[in-house]
C-alpha cells in the first residue's frame, strides 16, 4: 500500500462510513417497499413512517459522508501539501458518526408521542428528509464548519489556489450557510416548508450539484487525463448553468404550499431551463470520451462516470421536466412519479460519483503503478444495480401515471380516489415490480461490496489499453 | 381546467421532449467526432420527435402565451445546444493543445 496523506487516511474513514449507511439506506428502502405490499408488515415495531425516513435520512448522510469523504481524498493533490487540521478533520469524522448513530437509535425507539419544544430539540424536528432534532442539526452545521476551515487553511498554507479549489471554497461555504435555513420553527406552515425547501432543493440542486461537479472534474483529470484547463474551463460554464437554473429553480416546489402565485411563473421558467446544462453535458462526456478513446487505467471508474454522466441527464433531466411545468404539476405532485425521479436522480448523480471515487481511492491503494483496475465483479454489480435501478424507477413511474390519471385527473384528488388509485392494478402491481428489483438492487449491492474487498488484489499485469 | 386524457398526453410529452433532446445532442456530437452523416441524419429523428413533443406542449390550451412563448425559447435552446456546445468543447480542446505545444517549445 501507497504511503497515505493524513487527509486521505480521514477521507477513508468517511467512505467506510458511507458504505455501511449505503446499505442501511437499501435494507430500509426495501422494507418500507414491503410495507406498501403489506402494510401491516412490522407495524407497531418499524412502522413505515420511520423505515421511510431512515431509508431517505441514511441516502443523504451516506452520499454527504462520501462526498466529504471525495473532498479530503483531493485536497493534497489538489494543494501539494496535506490536510492542516488532520486532528480537527478526524475529531469531525467521529463527531458526525456518532452524532448519526444517536439519531438512528432515537429515531427507533421513540417513534410517536407529541411534539413540543424538548422533541424538536432531543428527539425529531418532524420536517420530511431533514427530520434531524435541532442537537443534530447544530452539529451538521459546526461539522462542515470544521471542513470548510481544514480546506480554506489547507489552501492558504499551500499558497496555491486551483479553479476546481476556488469554486469548492465558495460551495462549501454555501451548502453550510443553506442547511442553517432548516432550522427555523414557525407554526405557519407555508413559511415553515418555504424555509425547509431552501435545504432540500438548494441542497440537491444546486450546491452538491456543483460540488458533484468539482469532485467529478478531479476524477475526470486522473481516470482519463482529462487537462486540467478543460475541466476548469468546463466547471465554470455548468456552475454558471446550475446556479443560473437552479436556484430559481426552486419556486416548482413553492407550486402548491401557500406561496405567492408569482412562484408558479418563476418556478415554471427556472425549471423548464434546468435540464439544459444536463443536455449540454451530453455534448462534452461525448466528446471527451471520443478524444480520449477511453484510454484508461481504472475501468470501474470510468464506467461509474459514464453512468453519472447519463444518469445525471436522464433522472434529473428527462425524469425532473416532465412533471415540473405547474399545468402539469397540479395533477402529478404527490405521486409515486416524484419518487421515480427521485430514486434516478440521486443514483445518477450522487451514488455513481461516490462510487467513482471508492474506485479511484481503491485504485491509489492496490494498483498504483498499474496494472488496470479491472475484475468481472464489478461489472456484474454495475449491470446489477443499473437494471434494478432501471425496473425500480419503471414501476413507479407506471404508478406514477397511473395515479395522475385515475386519482387526480379522472378523481380529483379527494380521499376515496387515493384509495381507488392504491388498488387499481397499475399502481399496486407495480409496487410489486419495485420490491422485486430492491431486492436485486441489494444483492448488487453485496456484490458490490465483494468487489470492493478484492479487486486489485489477483489482477494479471496487462498493458493499458482502450475500455 | 385539464382533460385527464390532456394530462397524460403532457406528461408523456414532458417526458420525451428532453428525453429525445438528449438523443439529439448525443446523436449528433457523435456524427461530429466521428465525421458520419448516417448518425446525423440518425439524430435528425430525434430532432423530428423533440419539435413533435414541443408542438403538443405548445399547441396545448392548457397553457398561455407566457407558457407557450418559454417552451418555444426552450425548444429553440435544445436545437441549438448541440451546434453551440460543439464550438465551445472544441475550441476550449483547441486552446489547450496549442497552450500544450507552447509550453513544449518553451
Amino acid at each position: 500500500m501507497e504511503r497515505l496523506y493524513e487527509s486521505q487516511k480521514i477521507a477513508l474513514l468517511y467512505f467506510s462510513v458511507a458504505i455501511v449507511l449505503f446499505g442501511a439506506q437499501l435494507l430500509f428502502g426495501l422494507i418500507a417497499a414491503y410495507q406498501y405490499i403489506n402494510p401491516d408488515f412490522l407495524y407497531g415495531v418499524l412502522p413505515f413512517s420511520i423505515t421511510r425516513m431512515l431509508h431517505i435520512n441514511a441516502m443523504v448522510v451516506w452520499l454527504l459522508m462520501g462526498f466529504i469523504g471525495g473532498i479530503y481524498w483531493l485536497l493534497p493533490s489538489e494543494t501539494g501539501i496535506d490536510v492542516v487540521g488532520a486532528k480537527l478533520g478526524k475529531l469531525a469524522w467521529f463527531l458526525l458518526t456518532t452524532a448519526v448513530g444517536i439519531v438512528v437509535l432515537v429515531y427507533i425507539f421513540k417513534q410517536i408521542g407529541h411534539g413540543n419544544f424538548f422533541t424538536i430539540w432531543f428527539i425529531t424536528e418532524g420536517r420530511e428528509y431533514i427530520e434531524a432534532p435541532r442537537w443534530a442539526d447544530i452539529g451538521v452545521v459546526a461539522v462542515m464548519l470544521m471542513i470548510y476551515f481544514n480546506v480554506i487553511a489547507t489552501v492558504f498554507r499551500s499558497g496555491r489556489i486551483t479553479g476546481l479549489l476556488g469554486v469548492l471554497l465558495i460551495d462549501l461555504l454555501a451548502l453550510a450557510g443553506l442547511y442553517i435555513a432548516g432550522m427555523f420553527f414557525t407554526p405557519n406552515i407555508t413559511q415553515d416548508q418555504f424555509w425547509w425547501w431552501w435545504v432540500v432543493h438548494l441542497w440537491v440542486e444546486a450546491t452538491w450539484e456543483v460540488l458533484v461537479g468539482v469532485l467529478m472534474g478531479w476524477a475526470l483529470m486522473h481516470v482519463l487525463g482529462t487537462p486540467r484547463r478543460i475541466i476548469e474551463g468546463w466547471l465554470y460554464l455548468e456552475v454558471l448553468l446550475v446556479f443560473g437554473t437552479g436556484i430559481l429553480g426552486l419556486g416548482h416546489h413553492y407550486y402548491w404550499i401557500g406561496t405567492p402565485e408569482y412562484w408558479l411563473g418563476i418556478g415554471g421558467f427556472f425549471s423548464s431551463l434546468e435540464p439544459i446544462p444536463l443536455v449540454a453535458m451530453i455534448v462534452h462526456a461525448v466528446y471527451d470520451a471520443g478524444v480520449h478513446k477511453l484510454q484508461t487505467v481504472n475501468r470501474p471508474a470510468l464506467f461509474w462516470i459514464f453512468l453519472q454522466a447519463f444518469g445525471n441527464f436522464f433522472g434529473a433531466g428527462v425524469w425532473g421536466f416532465m412533471h415540473t411545468l405547474p399545468q402539469i404539476n397540479l395533477y402529478s405532485h404527490g405521486t409515486q412519479m416524484a419518487a421515480s425521479h427521485g430514486h434516478l436522480a440521486f443514483f445518477g448523480a450522487y451514488v455513481a460519483t461516490n462510487i467513482v471515487f471508492v474506485y479511484i481511492i481503491l485504485q491509489h491503494l492496490r494498483a498504483p503503478e498499474g496494472p488496470i483496475l479491472d475484475s468481472r465483479t464489478w461489472k456484474v454489480a454495475y449491470i446489477g444495480m443499473i437494471i434494478s435501478m432501471v425496473g425500480m424507477v419503471g414501476a413507479l413511474l407506471v404508478a406514477g401515471f397511473a395515479q395522475t390519471f385515475f386519482e387526480r385527473a379522472v378523481g380529483g384528488a379527494t380521499w376515496q380516489d387515493y384509495i381507488t388509485a392504491q388498488m387499481h392494478p397499475w399502481v399496486s402491481v407495480p409496487y410489486l415490480w419495485r420490491f422485486g428489483f430492491g431486492v436485486l438492487f441489494l444483492l448488487s449491492y453485496l456484490v458490490l461490496l465483494y468487489d470492493i474487498a478484492t479487486i486489485g488484489k489477483r489482477v494479471p499485469s496487462v498493458e493499458v489499453k482502450p475500455a | 381546467m385539464s382533460s385527464p386524457y390532456e394530462v397524460v398526453v403532457l406528461l408523456a410529452a414532458g417526458f420525451f421532449y428532453i428525453l429525445s433532446a438528449g438523443g439529439y445532442a448525443f446523436f449528433y456530437t457523435y456524427a461530429r467526432l466521428r465525421e458520419e452523416d448516417k448518425f446525423l441524419y440518425f439524430s435528425f429523428i430525434f430532432m423530428g420527435v423533440m419539435l413533435y413533443c414541443a408542438y403538443l406542449m405548445i399547441g396545448s390550451p392548457v397553457f398561455s402565451s407566457f407558457w407557450k412563448g418559454l417552451l418555444s425559447f426552450a425548444t429553440l435552446s435544445y436545437l441549438l445546444i448541440p451546434k453551440g456546445m460543439w464550438w465551445v468543447v472544441v475550441r476550449i480542446h483547441r486552446l489547450e493543445e496549442e497552450e500544450r505545444k507552447r509550453s513544449r517549445i518553451t
